[in-house]
């Protein structure tokens, strides 16, 4: 009967250990990528404070980028091509249903959609690294620093991302 | 005052009075041992010292690197585990249960806490399903109920996560239904409490009825509560508690719904084609159900029926004449159907002598007249009369309703003897 309880228990710490080690597998081996983004600061109450990135490319005009998705409400996610144009950050140049085929200079982010307002031409999406933890009650600093500031993420093969830092 | 301690207090007074020894005394006191106390507060004080382990560590953490942050999750992980499975090897059950309900929420706070370390923000619908996932099996291994509840509570948490956060997408949907059936399921039969059951259904209509909105507007939740309640009667004798409390959580949450589309339109079946083929099913579980009552002789179940025959009437009404419907219509209809269910059920319950539908069905006759009061006032009443007639009516109903109660409750009680 032990054995089992044993059993169980291990299966726990190895999914949380799965957990961090799809991390460290994305921070060492993924590109680096610049964002640029505006912090917003809400409080969870299950994870105590964090500042919200919201980033550049987390609203996307889609008439302004190459696009191929059905447009109707079950598309729930989506590949998005980043491309570096001259600024300092990357920025948005595609929005795939699909696994796109990339250039040398493209890089490829999983993203879900949260929605899509067709006569707005406005995309909303989440990449799931939206969120950038703070000690408590010092969210306030990030958020009234609202000017754009850039975020480095790393972002491997298969789309998935991790935060690195932000810039102060 | 506990059977114990009164039966003591009066062996004292014979004692003093002679009519027994103090030999004798001794011998019924011996004959009521003092039962192990079975006090929850042990549990309670551990699991709050847990959360509070818990808190203080997420909210104070900054300074210690992601490597400690991950080796306290870890090892207080393992501790709390092995410390409920030795204090309960070890006879002291309850703190044992109190430890190993720790060691879930630590696994559970894990996914949070990692996902705070490195700044990852995955649907937390998907985490809180992995964390019943593992308190599951903890509890198919312990076979506990108070893991089996918080397994609940955290499936419960997740649908509010999904709900209101909007991160519930079609797997998550599924995962959901799954998840009860295989999570939660096999404890409601194993232990077959009622509170168990009825919480869990709660939780299971409250998604069915969250989900089946987006596929249809009006007829299909009836049409569910409907057939739990059909289904109720199926389950076998040996399974009491089980198939009256599906009953009766069925048809309050019918009663329920009925409140909510008095006052919410959007409930109100609309004409189209999906909702006709959910009328005809509708039917055909009253049908049915009115059936298996005169088949059973149990003419006086078949009123459980009128809630479901207004929607029916409701979805027939605005079928034949959808344009010429006044708005006010519905909620008149649904109104008087709760009054009748409510004096239905009364009636009901003296000719069965069920005491507790007697008492639900008062219970439910003062809330129809109170709704109905609340639907046709609220429009053209100024509001401080509004609430000073609403209280004076709750008040009287009250009174009127508790008093005509005991008058029935007695007469039903009387019959019996």
């Amino acid at each position: 009967m032990k054995k089992r309880l044993i059993a169980l228990i291990a299966l726990q710490i190895i999914l949380l250990l799965t957990i961090v080690g799809k991390y460290y597998y994305i921070a060492a081996s993924g590109t680096l990528v610049t964002l640029k983004t505006a912090p917003v600061d809400p409080t969870d109450l299950f994870y105590g404070d964090y500042v919200i990135l919201n980033y550049e490319i987390s609203q996307i005009k889609v008439s302004a980028v190459q696009h191929v998705f059905a447009s109707g409400n079950n598309v729930t996610d989506v590949y998005v091509v980043l491309e570096k144009k001259g600024k300092p950050y990357y920025e948005a140049t595609g929005v795939f249903q699909k696994k796109p085929v990339l250039k040398a200079n493209q890089v490829m982010m999983k993203a879900r959609v949260t929605y899509y307002l067709p006569d707005e031409d406005s995309l909303r999406l989440e990449y799931g690294i939206e969120r950038y933890y703070v000690q408590e009650n010092t969210g306030q600093k990030y958020e009234q620093n609202r000017n754009l500031s850039l975020v480095d993420i790393r972002v491997a093969k298969s789309g998935d991302a991790v935060i690195e830092k932000l810039h102060e | 005052m506990r059977r114990r301690d009164i039966i003591l207090q009066e062996a004292e007074k014979w004692k003093q009075e002679g009519i027994i020894s103090a030999e004798q005394f001794q011998q019924i006191a011996g004959r009521y041992p003092v039962l192990a106390q079975s006090s929850s507060l042990p549990v309670l004080g551990a699991i709050l010292l847990g959360l509070g382990a818990l808190t203080f560590i997420a909210s104070n953490w900054q300074e210690v690197s992601p490597f400690a942050k991950l080796a306290i999750i870890l090892l207080s992980l393992i501790v709390s585990y092995a410390a409920g499975e030795w204090f309960r090897s070890n006879g002291s059950e309850k703190i044992g249960l109190a430890l190993t309900v720790i060691g879930v929420a630590i696994y559970g706070a894990g996914f949070f806490l990692i996902g705070q370390i490195y700044h990852l923000s995955a649907n937390p619908v998907n985490a809180f399903y992995l964390w019943f996932v593992g308190a599951v099996t903890i509890t198919y291994y312990y076979r506990s109920r108070l893991l089996t509840y918080f397994s609940l509570l955290i499936l419960t948490i997740s649908v509010f996560y999904g709900v209101f956060e909007s991160y519930r997408d079609g797997l998550a949907t599924f995962l959901f239904y799954v998840l009860f059936a295989i999570g939660i399921v096999p404890f409601i039969l194993k232990y077959r409490t009622a509170t168990l059951l009825a919480l869990s259904q709660l939780l299971l209509f409250g998604v069915a009825f969250y989900d089946l909105h987006k596929v249809d507007d009006g007829l299909a939740f009836p049409a569910l509560c409907l057939l739990f309640y059909l289904a109720a009667r199926y389950l076998p004798r040996s399974l009491e508690p089980l198939s009256e409390t599906i009953q009766a959580v069925s048809y309050w949450v019918m009663i329920f719904y009925s409140i909510l589309a008095i006052f919410i339109d959007e409930l109100i079946p609309q004409q189209n084609g999906m909702n006709t083929r959910l009328w005809i099913v509708l039917l055909l579980l009253s049908g049915w159900y009115l059936i298996v009552s005169v088949g059973k002789k149990s003419l006086a179940q078949a009123i459980d029926l009128i809630p479901y025959g207004a929607f029916a009437l409701l979805y027939l009404l605005v079928l034949i004449n959808p344009a010429n419907i006044a708005t006010i219509l519905p909620s008149v209809l649904l109104i008087v159907s709760l009054f009748l269910y409510g004096v239905g059920m009364v009636l009901a319950g003296e000719r069965q002598r069920n005491v507790s539908r007697i008492n639900q069905g008062a219970v439910l006759f003062g809330i129809s007249c109170f709704v109905g009061y609340v639907n046709l006032a609220w429009d053209f009443m100024d509001k401080s009369l509004f609430f000073l007639m609403g209280g004076a009516l709750l008040l009287a109903l009250s009174l009127l309703v508790e008093w005509q109660r005991r008058k029935w409750v007695n007469e039903a009680k009387g019959g019996r003897k």
